[in-house]
C-alpha cells in the first residue's frame, strides 16, 4: 500500500469515527457573551458533553446523595429562585438540622475561582464533596454514595453512557455534577439587554445605574456583579453563629470576618440576603450599606465607615437591581428537575 | 517508533523504594500495644502521601515517577512499596521526594488513583488533601478513650503543610525510608494536645516533626 492511500484510509478512518460518536458524546463547545472574561473553569480538563451534563442534572435533582435519602443539591438551590433556599436564612438539611450559613446563589460558575461564603473550596469539581459530607447538610460520605449509585437501577449505565464506565468512581460522579453547574449561565438580563443595545433602562434605573457603579461595582464588578473576592461589608458578628469567614480557612488576621462577594444576577429572587441571610429585603441592604455599617479594621475600603444613600438613591438602586433577574435564565427548563 | 523500540530493548535495573515505621526497634504492627516511656501506646492508623520521587546524580534528575502520587497505608502492606525501573547504568546519589501533596495538586479538582477522595485523605468542608495522618491511644491521654489523631496537611500560606524530604544514598537497588514514631512522639506531649484535624500552624509544626524522623534505614 503506497503511503497516499494509507493517508485517505487515515482519514476516512478519523471522518468514520467522528461520525460514529453519538451525538450526546461530542464535545460541546462552552458558549457565553463575547465580553465576558475567559472563564476560570478548566474545560480541557473535563469537557463538556451532553450525557454528562444530563447525567450531572439527574444526580443534581436526586436525595440519593443524603444519607436519608431526602435531600438533594436542589433542596437548598431551586432553579426557580437563582438556585438558592429561598425564604431560609440558615439552610437546613438532614434530619431538619440547620446549618450555620444562608445557602448561596449558583450563577456563572465556570468565572468562579473560590466556592462557598469563606472559600473553602477551590475548584467546582471538589465543591459537591462538602455539602454530601456535612451533617448538617445531606449527612453523607462520598463512599457510601458511589455504592448507592452503584447498586441503583439507573445509574451504572447512565455513567457508562457519559464515561464509558460502569464503575462509578468519585471523579466521575463530581464532574457529572460540575458539568451540570458549569451550565448555570444567566447572561440575558433587562441589564445584559441595555447592554447590547437592545433595551432601554427606565429613568430610574439609569439613576441607580450610575450610583451602583460609582459606588457598589467594585465589590459587585460588572458583567459578573461579583469580584470573586473576599470582603468584609460590615455585618456587626452573630454571637450565636461567631462566624469569622475566610479567617477559618486561612487564620490570617486580615481574612477576618470576610466573606465571598455574592453576584447580584437575580438578586431578586435570592432573599434573604448575606452570608447568614440576615436581612429579608433589598431595602434592608440599602440601609444596611448607608447607617448600618459596624466599622472594624478588615471592612472594605470601598465601603469605610458606610456609604451615604439618600432615600431616593436607595430606590434607584433597588431599581437598578431588578435589571438583574434573568426569566430566560430562572425559568430555563434545561436546568430545572429533570422530567424523562 | 525506533527510539522506543530501543528504549524497550535497553537493560534495566529495578529500585525498590520501601517504607517502614518503628517503635523502638519493631516495625509496627496497626492496633499491636507498646511499652513507651511508661505509657501503653497503639497505632491504630498511619497514612501517608509521598509524591514528586526522584532520582539525582550529582544534583541532576536521572528519573522523576511520573506517578502523581502514591499513598502509604500501613494496612495495606504492597502500599508500602514503589517500584522504579531506571536504565541499567544509570547512577544516583540522592532521593528527594514530597511528603504530603503540593499546593498545585490541591486545586486540581476531582483527581483518581491514590488521590481519589474515597481514600479517606481529602478533607471535604474544605479542600485540600490529608498529608499525613496517624491515629492511635495512649494511656498518657487523660481523656476516657485515650485516643489520639492528627491529621495533617493544608496547601495555603502559612499554613503550607507538605514536607520536602532528601536523602543521600547510594546507588543501590533497595532504599527504606523508616519513620522513627519514637522520635515522633517525643516531639508531641500527647496530653496537651492530642489532635489536630485542620490546617493550622500546629499542622506545619507536627508535619516538620514528621519530616525529622523519617530517615534512610541503612
Amino acid at each position: 500500500m503506497n503511503k497516499r492511500a494509507v493517508v485517505i484510509l487515515f482519514i476516512v478512518g478519523l471522518v468514520s469515527v467522528s461520525f460514529l460518536v453519538p451525538e450526546e458524546n461530542k464535545v460541546l463547545k462552552f458558549n457565553y457573551p463575547e465580553s465576558w472574561p475567559k472563564p476560570v473553569y478548566d474545560f480541557e480538563s473535563n469537557p463538556l458533553t451532553q450525557a454528562k451534563i444530563d447525567l450531572g442534572r439527574k444526580l443534581f435533582y436526586d436525595p440519593i446523595l443524603s444519607k436519608d435519602n431526602m435531600i438533594s443539591c436542589a433542596s437548598c438551590h431551586l432553579s426557580y429562585t437563582a438556585f438558592t433556599h429561598v425564604d431560609h436564612a440558615l439552610s437546613h438539611g438532614v434530619g431538619d438540622s440547620i446549618g450555620v450559613r444562608n445557602s448561596m446563589s449558583l450563577v456563572n460558575m465556570a468565572w468562579s475561582k473560590h466556592f462557598m461564603w469563606d472559600g473553602a473550596v477551590n475548584n467546582l469539581d471538589v465543591q459537591a464533596l462538602a455539602p454530601i459530607s456535612n451533617e448538617d447538610e445531606m449527612g453523607e460520605n462520598i463512599v457510601s454514595v458511589i455504592q448507592k449509585l452503584q447498586d441503583n437501577n439507573e445509574y451504572p449505565a447512565l455513567f457508562s453512557k457519559a464515561f464509558g464506565d460502569t464503575v462509578i468512581s468519585s471523579q466521575n460522579l463530581l464532574r457529572a455534577i460540575a458539568q451540570f453547574e458549569l451550565t448555570f449561565i444567566s447572561a440575558n438580563s433587562k441589564y445584559d439587554k441595555v447592554m447590547r443595545g437592545e433595551d432601554q433602562f427606565t429613568e430610574q434605573e439609569a439613576r441607580g445605574y450610575a450610583f451602583f457603579k460609582d459606588k457598589c461595582a467594585s465589590c459587585h464588578k460588572e458583567p459578573l456583579f461579583t469580584n470573586g473576592e473576599f470582603e468584609n461589608n460590615g455585618l456587626e458578628i452573630d454571637p450565636s453563629l461567631y462566624d469569622l469567614g475566610r479567617f477559618g480557612i486561612t487564620h490570617r488576621s486580615l481574612d477576618s470576618l470576610k466573606f465571598k462577594t455574592p453576584s447580584l444576577r437575580n438578586v431578586e429572587f435570592s432573599q434573604p440576603y448575606m452570608h447568614d441571610g440576615r436581612f429579608t429585603s433589598l431595602h434592608e441592604v440599602m440601609n444596611h450599606y448607608s447607617e448600618g455599617i459596624h466599622y472594624s479594621k478588615t471592612v472594605s475600603k470601598h465601603i469605610g465607615r458606610g456609604i451615604a444613600l439618600t432615600e431616593d438613591n436607595r430606590v434607584d438602586v433597588v431599581a437598578f437591581m431588578l435589571t438583574l433577574t434573568d426569566k430566560d435564565f430562572l425559568f430555563n427548563q434545561d436546568l430545572s428537575f429533570p422530567r424523562k | 517508533m525506533l527510539p522506543t523500540y530501543l528504549e524497550a530493548q535497553e537493560a534495566k535495573q529495578q529500585i525498590v523504594i520501601s517504607f517502614s515505621a518503628e517503635f523502638g526497634d519493631h516495625e509496627i504492627q496497626l492496633g499491636e500495644p507498646y511499652d513507651w516511656e511508661n505509657e501503653t501506646v497503639s497505632i491504630t492508623a498511619l497514612k501517608y502521601y509521598i509524591s514528586n520521587l526522584k532520582l539525582k546524580y550529582q544534583g541532576q534528575v536521572v528519573y522523576l515517577d511520573n506517578a502523581q502520587a502514591q499513598l502509604i497505608d500501613y494496612s495495606i502492606p504492597e502500599s508500602k512499596q514503589i517500584r522504579l525501573e531506571i536504565p541499567e547504568y544509570a547512577k544516583f546519589d540522592e532521593v528527594s521526594c514530597n511528603l504530603g501533596i503540593d499546593s498545585a495538586m490541591n486545586v486540581s479538582g476531582a483527581l483518581d488513583g491514590d488521590l481519589d477522595p474515597t481514600k479517606g485523605m481529602y478533607w471535604t468542608w474544605q479542600s485540600g488533601y490529608v498529608n499525613f495522618k496517624v491515629e492511635g491511644f495512649s494511656s498518657a491521654i487523660a481523656s476516657k478513650d485515650g485516643k489520639f489523631m492528627f491529621h495533617l496537611g493544608g496547601y495555603l500560606s502559612p499554613n503550607l503543610a507538605v514536607q520536602s524530604l532528601n536523602f543521600s544514598v547510594d546507588s543501590m537497588s533497595e532504599i527504606n525510608f523508616l519513620l522513627d514514631l519514637d522520635q515522633l512522639l517525643r516531639t508531641i506531649d500527647l496530653n496537651e494536645n492530642s489532635s489536630v484535624m485542620s490546617p493550622s500552624l500546629k499542622a506545619v509544626e507536627l508535619s516538620e516533626s514528621v519530616a525529622q524522623s523519617i530517615r534512610i534505614h541503612e
